[in-house]
């Protein structure tokens, strides 16, 4: 039942009003002066108060501002009782923290209305109350599920190589999240990837597609995929994981430190800006591609551009949040005044210089993106091995190690083991020198097991130029029926002078005629064919082919000095 | 038809009251004596800055009642009282004591 | 992060000199037998006949021997119009894998 709270001085104005009060349904609590009206509110939380304002000792206003300061999420409503007029009348009770007035003499009418719309305003505040109770645990949830969820993604999304002396950065994120997102990491090569990444709107929503893209990346790059394959890769997933009209912008860089090369790929981030180290000419790595998630497979392009660099060159690097950084006047930061700061920056100090002039730009202005800013410096491949990068050393590192990886027809119509096990080989720092010839050993070696032995494909189709295609087109088809398996047994041992691999291929064939195909290899000198067998003699130390001619062993000798 | 005390009022509080009308009438005879008599002490005493509020709530109680009359002369003194203007208070005062007894005369009938 | 689909492991692009007479074609990455039909198309695809076919293997990592036999179709092509083909910016590795097969018989090897 409501309860009314009558707090009045007048015996006779009391006793008439809670009598009012009370033929109206409503519980009645009295008062006779401002001090009891205190009391009783305290002791039996009325709905609705009416006060009277002039009471001796503490008056209505008082009480007024004592209920309105004690009851923040409980709205009590307060109608001041009083037969004063006038403006300066009204607005003391409405500074109070008065809802209503009512004059004398006592009009039931009257009173019964405002007793009604105020009861009604009560329950509407008590709704609003519980709401914004619910609200508040709500964020308060929300956020603490977000602070969880972000430690998680900084873990996946931030375990690269961004400490290392050859990245500088700054994410500065609008929410917990970050819709850019910055990934950096050496493939077994030694060269560095860095990616770059803005993901249309912010926060989680944005965050989301972050977590499958650092996957890819950091998966493919330690196994030595090459930039194209990493993009098509996050391409194809960000399109299948992201909702529709939500895409990611790219740009992707490969250093090569041995090579002094870089390697970009840019789909719809500004402009990365390439400092040339002799100082005559900045270079610009503008978008030519579509961001990732938009493009299905069949019409995603991922070729990347290369260009040579030197020692000391630096790559800038960032997202639309920077450039559009926008003064008082709303006036953007602009790409040009970027470049005209970056070509004009002392090269030890154009990260820092970039930050600098933005936030000068910025002011005190509010920002409406994510942003994010990175320089990327070319470092001496010898400093980089000192700087701590990729260490080479051996220890912690697989040194004699053996493997057997048998792979069913399931794994061999849609699998390539060669990358993986590539990987797992250039887990031993020494065989990192020998990357390509290792490669082409395993590759030669599966390609026969899989094309000749598990297939039966003949290789004299590879005669003619026709034929090489109609070669890769029946290799295709017979993928999709492939029945049989390859194993793969590989060990490393080590010796004084360096070590030994071992690599034997079996294949579920019937077996080749090993002995007629060397000696056709030895006299091959036309058609497209036939190098492989010859290859491996050559690269290898030793190549045995056991018996019926489905197995293949092979020797490969590394000195521990090869570089 | 009465020009001291408002039946129409005095309708509507029975009406409201009930079996309370009674009590509430003698509460009032009882009251409004009381603030009366302290009016005119306070004048006398000259504590003048009491009077406004005391002649405020009597004005209130009147109206309330439908003691009219009481009611007016009680504004009339709130109204000066609040100005300073002191000149006019003791004749309306007064005029206060007259119309009480009647109000009061025809309101004790009543219980 | 498995891979469900045999990716493609390489990534070609050509370049043709404005006036159309040298093709350009960079390698990267891996050159082995899935991007037979993108080496091919780099040049069969052209409408001008270019004097000069240059091979870019700078970010090339690896090559098996079907490279050799695309390397091999390409230079018969080139020769069909009585044009040239080099191979540029070989790694030392790469190097003796082409040298193993007598490729610097075949073509210019820079």
């Amino acid at each position: 039942m409501t309860r009314v709270l009558v707090a009045e001085d007048n015996a006779t104005d009391r006793l008439l009003l809670a009598r009012i009060v009370e033929r109206e349904g409503y519980d009645v609590i009295t008062a006779v002066d401002g001090h009891e009206a205190l009391s009783r509110f305290a002791e039996h939380s009325p709905d609705v108060i009416l006060l009277d304002a002039m009471m001796p000792g503490l008056d209505g206003f008082e009480v007024a501002r004592y209920v309105r300061a004690n009851s923040h999420a409980d709205y009590v409503p307060i109608v001041f009782l009083s037969s004063l007029t006038g403006n300066e009348w009204l607005h003391r009770c409405l500074d109070a923290g008065g809802d209503d007035f009512l004059s004398k003499p006592y009009n039931p009418i009257v009173l019964k209305a405002k007793l009604q719309a105020l009861t009604r305003l009560r329950e509407q505040q008590q709704q609003l109350a519980v709401q914004r109770l619910e609200l508040v645990r709500l964020q308060s949830h929300l956020l603490q599920e977000q602070m969880v969820a972000k430690s998680v993604f900084d873990n996946i999304a931030h375990t690269g190589k961004l400490k290392g002396p050859f990245v500088k950065h700054l994410l500065s994120p609008m929410s917990v999240f970050n819709g850019d997102v910055l990934l950096a990491a050496h493939d077994p090569s030694g060269d560095l990837l860095v990616l770059l990444g803005d993901f249309t709107g912010h926060g989680l929503t944005a965050a989301i597609g972050a977590l499958p893209l650092a996957d890819i990346f950091y998966g493919m790059t330690a196994k030595g995929f090459n930039v194209s394959d990493i993009l098509r890769e996050s391409n194809r997933k960000l399109r299948v994981v992201l909702p529709p009209g939500y895409f990611c912008c790219v740009t992707m860089l490969r250093l090569s430190l041995r090579k002094n090369t870089l390697e970009y790929w840019n789909g719809g981030l500004p402009a990365a800006i390439l400092v040339r180290h002799a100082r005559q000419s900045v270079y610009e790595i503008v978008s030519r591609h579509l961001p990732l998630g938009i493009l299905d497979d069949q019409n995603f392009v991922a070729t990347t551009s290369m260009v040579e660099v030197e020692p000391g060159d630096r790559i800038v690097l960032c997202t639309d949040g920077l450039v559009e950084v926008e003064d008082s006047a709303g006036t953007m930061f602009g790409h040009e005044q970027l470049v005209d700061v970056v070509r004009r920056a002392p090269l030890s100090m154009v990260f820092e210089t970039v930050l600098a002039k933005v936030q000068k730009h910025m002011a005190n202005q509010a920002r409406t993106d994510d942003l994010t800013l990175v320089e990327v410096t070319v470092l001496d491949a010898v400093d980089l091995d000192r700087s701590g990068g990729d260490s080479l050393g051996i220890s912690g590192s697989p040194q004699d190690w053996k493997l057997s990886y048998e792979l069913g027809a399931r794994s061999l119509r849609g699998f390539n083991p060669l990358p993986m096990l590539q990987h797992i080989l250039m887990e031993t720092p020494q065989l990192r020198s020998r990357a390509s010839e290792i490669y082409t050993i395993l590759a030669e070696t599966y390609s026969n097991a899989l094309e000749h032995g598990v297939m039966g494909l003949d290789s004299s189709l590879k005669d003619s130029a026709e034929g090489f295609a109609t070669y890769y087109a029946r290799r295709a088809k017979a993928l999709e029926g492939l029945a049989g398996f390859i194993r793969f047994e590989l060990s490393n041992e080590i010796d004084s002078s360096g070590g030994v691999l071992t690599l034997r291929v079996t294949d579920s064939g019937s077996g080749f005629d090993f002995r007629k195909a060397a000696r056709e290899s030895k006299n091959q000198q036309s058609g497209y064919h036939g190098r492989g067998m010859m290859l491996l003699h050559e690269l290898c130390d030793e190549v045995t082919y056991e018996e019926p001619g489905n197995s293949v062993l092979v020797r490969f000798k590394w000195s521990a000095d090869h570089v | 038809m009465s020009d001291h005390v408002d039946d129409e009022v005095l309708q509507g509080l029975r009406e409201i009251m009930e079996d309370g009308f009674t009590e509430l009438l003698e509460v009032f005879l009882r009251e409004s004596a009381a603030q009366h008599a302290q009016l005119q002490t306070l004048w006398r005493s000259g504590d003048r800055a009491t009077i406004v509020g005391l002649a405020h709530s009597l004005k209130g109680s009147c109206a309330n009642i439908g003691a009219k009359g009481c009611a007016g002369i009680a504004a009339e003194v709130e109204k000066l009282a609040h100005q300073g203007n002191w000149d006019e208070v003791p004749s309306l005062l007064q005029a206060l004591d007259l119309e009480m007894k009647v109000a009061h005369g025809e309101l004790s009938r009543l219980c | 992060m498995i891979q469900n689909k045999e990716i493609a492991k390489m990534a070609i692009v050509q370049e043709l000199n404005s006036e159309g007479t040298r093709l350009t074609i960079n390698v990267t990455g891996r050159f082995d037998f899935g991007s037979h039909r993108d080496f091919r198309e780099s040049y069969e695809a052209l409408k001008s006949s270019p004097e000069l076919f240059t091979v870019n293997l700078k970010e090339t990592n690896f090559l098996d021997s079907s490279a050799l036999g695309m390397l091999l179709l390409l230079r018969d092509h080139a020769n069909a119009s009585s044009a040239k083909v080099e191979i540029v910016n070989c790694s030392p590795e790469v190097r003796k894998i082409l040298a193993i097969s007598n490729f610097e018989q075949l073509f210019a090897i820079h």
